[in-house]
């Protein structure tokens, strides 16, 4: 049960808002044409990200998915320069070359993303590793779906940070679905127990819509990490609203219902909250106007920028 | 161990015949490597024959077979044919291919033999490919697929696994755990303490043996393959065995600093050959009578050696040939 | 400018264990994974006693887990690292190829700038005696294909130190370095250093100078070339030899100018013809002039087929003194009949076992 709400709660709702509309006027936008990126979008994900990003430092690092702009902004990436970069502009994040699916903000910790399914999970590890060496107290996240840990790569994270004791806090983001295959089509094993057999602690959030608690739990996680207790590995339940790629909704399709969703919906912050959420619309709006003028106005790269930063 | 066989007499006598078999292959092998007829690296099997051997006869001729790279016990347990293993290691046209695979790529697509690997974990999937046909075509046949303790770090095992378990294979995972791989211990690659315990997290049968005794293994497998049909789930069994020489190459390395003379001595003490004709001896089969087929492995053994140093080298009209897309 | 060598008398083991040292104690951040590496036989002598000196924190022996270690590395370069994977047979590689090209690769590009990965991947190409189709393949084409990876093939102990000490110290991005394992026992002395033909150690060498043919070589190849060329050179035929070192990024200029004097040019690389080396090569002078050909160009590799562990079909596999000499010789005189006597050598790998040099 969620307390009244604080000033910290606010901050976490205003967050999860900021993602909510910006992703809906990637919807509204999307029509136009002017996005010509596939965007894998996070709403009904949101507070997953928002939690997670919430205990981090600046200092502390997170490597993430192509399901990314919610971790992009989480953690602290500028909206203008996500805009322009989904435009495909040269005020982007990284100048259009990286579209929805590769955000990155290393000034704030946001390492990257990719969009081959569980590829990042041993970049999590390894910069682990790194930092460990270096003796600093930077913690680790990586994030992936559940259909990532079907990848061997998962394994041989997952053995690895177990073997050398990094502080990489591996965190899985359980919307049960791999685009639209179920958990149950394609897992012969429980991932919580499994990783538990190799001597991590476990930790499993049912309610990924709990922004506090998520929180809270990584914090206490990434202390732990800190203070050099090896990796941890955490899921976190959710539900993605929207279709796995593309702005659409796809209930009609037939692999889920729509009362599936029911009592996500109920327990979506900006639903339980949305009195706060009210007072909060104006400027949120406001903010996201300013990023998508910015886009708009923003020039196409240059084409010599093809060329640059091969290598 | 069981000091006397509960196993039919001739069982107990095949299950001798077929370690006595690669065991001495590969003492021939280690005497007769340093002529240079055998131009390929050999990861030999000697020390842990009892797993392929136990194995491959508790599938009854109803199983195929996949191995890795040391693979000489797992041919030569499935399909008993050293004429066409002698050859193939000498480089010759009356190997296994014509003498283009060497000691790492054995095999008998007829027999069931459906190949072996240079590449550390890479039969695991071709086996849940070839589960998978039988289960379609052969209801009944079980593939067991042989890998090592190193190939379990491997990503592609367990997303095999995971694949095995979701969709009911008829496959069995045999992982010859001796605790190495090449010179590197499992407690230096693994970080979880327990491979069975991790394994039993999935819908699959985990088993274990660290008897190094044929019959023993023979018995799990025979136990395994029952569960398995009716289950329908793979079956995982980790049996632990000991490498008695180099990792690739013939000689003994019992110097080497990654050894320990006291894991050396205990696994010597439970030689599988030894302990299986030790049990036959007890059972009453008279020692004449070993003798005699011994020696008859023996002599048959020289012939293949004989025969495979007179086969013809394969000529340049073999280079090509075996390449998916042949010019015409 | 041309870079100067700095070698000193070492053979291609102790040149690789030099860089290996070095890099760990020019850079603290410096990291060495690989299978093997802390063992007795220590990657072929190449990381042997390191963890002793630098420590097991430093040196990491890893898990069979190709595609995960590979993300480790690129995962400890994104945080400051420099990190060094070493595979004892370039065959292992392929394991890894989703990390390699899909991210190492990309890194950089695809986030536009905004990160580096500078890393280096050792690969032992595995040559004779029985390897096989799995344990010998040589696979620069498949790196140099993608746009984001620097691919060398060093091919002496000099090309080894410097070559090494600058994707260290200097080179951002991920470097694959393709050594070769016949070359290993073999002492290079400093005089016998080819010449550097550009600004960098990761530049084109020039083995010998010559007027009668271009050869355009790789690793082990450039030394065949040489001993091909020496032969020759007293019976009258002289050739220009090009080591090209780093494979992925070749100075057209410098193949163009040789071939602009010879006429005539012949490709030694030690794969696969299609789609590799000797294309690539071919489409350089293609593009750029084909009209400085006399002859068409002879391309010189393995045969299309995998690797056969036969002897009898390995000799033929693979080209040799013998089948060089010839092929050189008959581009030169321009018919097969060309009264050029040939040395006699049935297989390259008899030979690297005795043969001390010198390059
Ligand atoms: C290696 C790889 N295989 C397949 C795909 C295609 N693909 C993209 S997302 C996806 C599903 C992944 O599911 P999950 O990891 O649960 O993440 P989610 O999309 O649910 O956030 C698949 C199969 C891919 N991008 N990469
Ligand atoms: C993918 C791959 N990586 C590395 C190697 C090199 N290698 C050959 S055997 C081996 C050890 C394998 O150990 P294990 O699986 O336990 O088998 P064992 O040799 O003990 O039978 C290694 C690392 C390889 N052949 N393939
Ligand atoms: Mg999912
Ligand atoms: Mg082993």
């Amino acid at each position: 049960m969620l307390t009244a709400p604080n000033e910290r709660l606010k901050r976490l709702i205003r967050q999860t808002l900021l993602i909510r509309r910006i992703e809906e006027r990637v919807i509204e936008l999307y029509p136009s044409d002017k996005i010509q990126s596939p965007v894998h979008l996070s709403i009904g994900q949101e507070p997953v990200a928002v939690g997670l990003c919430e205990a981090m430092t600046p200092q502390d690092i997170l490597f993430t998915t192509y399901r990314g702009h919610a971790y992009y902004i989480a953690k602290g990436g500028t909206l203008p320069e996500l805009m322009a970069e989904l435009y495909g502009r040269s005020g982007g994040v990284s100048g259009g070359k990286a579209g929805s699916m590769h955000l990155a903000a290393p000034e704030v910790g946001m390492m990257g993303s990719s969009a081959v399914v569980a590829s990042t999970i041993p970049h999590g590890v390894g910069a682990a590793l790194a930092a460990k060496l270096r003796g600093e107290k930077q913690a680790v996240i990586t994030v992936f779906g559940d259909g990532a840990t079907e990848e061997g790569v998962y394994h041989e994270s997952l053995n690895f940070a177990v073997l050398h004791k990094v502080p990489v806090l591996f965190v899985c983001e359980n919307n049960a679905l791999a685009v639209h295959t179920s958990l149950a089509e394609r897992q012969a094993f429980d991932t919580e127990s499994h990783a538990k057999a190799y001597g991590i602690n476990t930790t499993v959030i049912e309610d990924g819509n709990d922004l506090i608690k998520i929180g809270d739990v990584t914090a206490k996680l990434l202390a732990s990490l800190r203070a050099g207790g090896g990796p941890e590995w955490l899921m976190i339940k959710t539900y993605r609203y929207k279709e796995h790629v593309g702005p659409g909704d796809d209930f009609d399709a037939g692999y889920r219902k729509r009362a599936d969703m029911e009592p996500w919906w109920k327990s979506d912050p900006l639903n339980r909250y949305a009195d706060i959420v009210k007072g909060m619309e104006a400027e949120v709006k406001a903010e996201i106007d300013r990023a998508v003028a910015f886009a708009e106005a923003s020039a196409p790269p240059a084409p010599e920028q093809l060329l640059t930063d091969v290598e | 161990m069981n000091a006397v066989t509960s196993l039919p007499r001739d069982v107990a006598l095949g299950l001798y015949r077929t370690l006595y078999l690669a065991r001495r292959c590969e003492e021939v092998i280690v005497r007769i490597y340093p002529d240079d007829e055998m131009k390929t690296p050999m990861h030999m099997s000697m020390g842990q024959e009892a797993v392929s051997v136990g194995i491959c006869k508790a599938l009854a001729g109803n199983g195929d077979v996949i191995a890795s790279y040391r693979s000489h016990a797992t041919y030569l347990a499935h399909t008993e044919d050293h004429r066409s293993f002698f050859g193939e290691l000498h480089g010759r046209t009356n190997g296994t291919a014509d003498g283009k695979s060497g000691s790492m790529h054995l095999a008998d697509i007829p027999k069931g033999m459906l190949g072996a690997s240079g590449i550390v974990g890479a039969g695991i999937p071709v086996a849940l490919g070839a589960a998978f046909a039988n289960k379609q075509q052969s209801p009944g046949r079980v593939v067991a697929v042989f890998f090592g303790d190193g190939a379990v770090d491997e990503g592609a095992f367990w997303e095999s696994l995971n694949i095995a378990c979701a969709m009911g294979l008829p496959v069995m995972f045999v992982c010859e755990d001796n605790d190495l791989a090449v010179h590197t211990r499992v407690s230096d690659r693994r970080g979880y303490s327990s491979l069975p315990d991790v394994v039993r997290r999935y819908n699959c049968m985990v088993l274990e043996d660290e008897s190094n005794d044929v019959e023993a293994i023979y018995r799990l497998g025979r136990y395994a393959i029952e569960q398995m049909m009716s289950q329908k789930t793979p079956a995982f069994l980790n049996i632990r065995t000991y490498r008695y020489l180099e990792h690739c190459g013939t000689a003994p390395d019992t110097d080497a600093p990654y050894r320990k003379a006291a894991e050396d001595a205990f696994w010597k003490g439970r030689d599988c050959v030894a302990m299986q004709r030790k049990r036959l001896l007890e059972g009453g089969v008279p020692e004449s009578e070993i003798v005699k087929m011994e020696r008859a492995i023996d002599a048959d053994i020289e012939v293949s050696v004989a025969a495979a140093n007179q086969a013809p080298h394969p000529g340049q009209d073999l280079l090509y040939r075996g390449v998916f897309h042949e010019a015409s | 400018m041309t870079h100067q060598s700095t070698a000193t008398s070492l053979s291609y083991r102790e040149a690789l264990h030099k860089a290996m040292h070095d890099a760990m104690a020019g850079n603290p951040n410096a990291l060495l994974f690989g299978q093997g590496i802390n063992d007795h036989k220590g990657i072929f002598g190449t990381t042997t006693g390191l963890a002793d000196k630098f420590g097991k924190h430093r040196l990491i022996e890893v898990p069979l887990a190709e595609e995960g270690v590979t993300g480790n590395c690129i995962g400890a370069a994104l945080n400051g690292a420099y990190p060094i994977n070493v595979h004892i047979r370039s065959d292992f590689v392929l394991l890894a190829m989703n990390q390699i090209i899909n991210l190492a690769a990309k890194y950089k590009y695809m986030f536009g700038g905004l990160f580096d990965v500078p890393m280096l991947v050792r690969l032992v190409i595995g040559r004779s005696w029985g390897q096989g189709a799995q344990h010998s393949q040589s696979l620069q084409s498949l790196f140099a294909h993608i746009p984001g990876l620097t691919v060398i093939m060093p091919a002496s102990s000099g090309s080894i130190v410097d070559s090494y000490a600058h994707a260290v110290r200097k080179h951002r991005g991920p470097v694959i370095s393709l050594e070769h394992r016949l070359m290993y026992d073999l002492k290079f002395e400093p005089e016998h250093e080819p010449v550097v033909l550009g600004a960098t150690p990761f530049s084109q060498r020039k083995v010998s100078h010559g007027s009668d043919v271009t050869i355009v070589s790789t690793s082990i190849m450039s030394l065949e070339a040489r001993r091909a060329g020496e032969w020759l050179a007293s019976r009258g035929i002289s050739c220009d030899i090009i080591d090209l070192h780093c494979v992925s990024h070749i100075d057209a200029d410098v193949i163009m100018k040789s071939v602009a004097r010879t006429g005539k040019l012949l490709v030694a690389d030690t794969s696969w013809q299609p789609y590799g080396v000797s294309a690539e090569v071919c489409r350089i002078v293609a593009m750029r002039d084909p009209g400085v050909l006399k002859a068409p160009v002879v391309c010189m590799g393995m045969a299309a087929a995998p690797c056969p562990t036969a002897k009898a079909l390995e000799d033929i596999y693979y080209p040799n003194l013998t089948t060089l000499t010839d092929a050189i010789a008959t581009l030169v005189r321009g018919k097969k009949d060309n009264g050029i006597e040939l040395p006699h050598e049935r297989s390259m790998a008899d030979v690297y076992k005795k043969f001390k040099g010198p390059f």
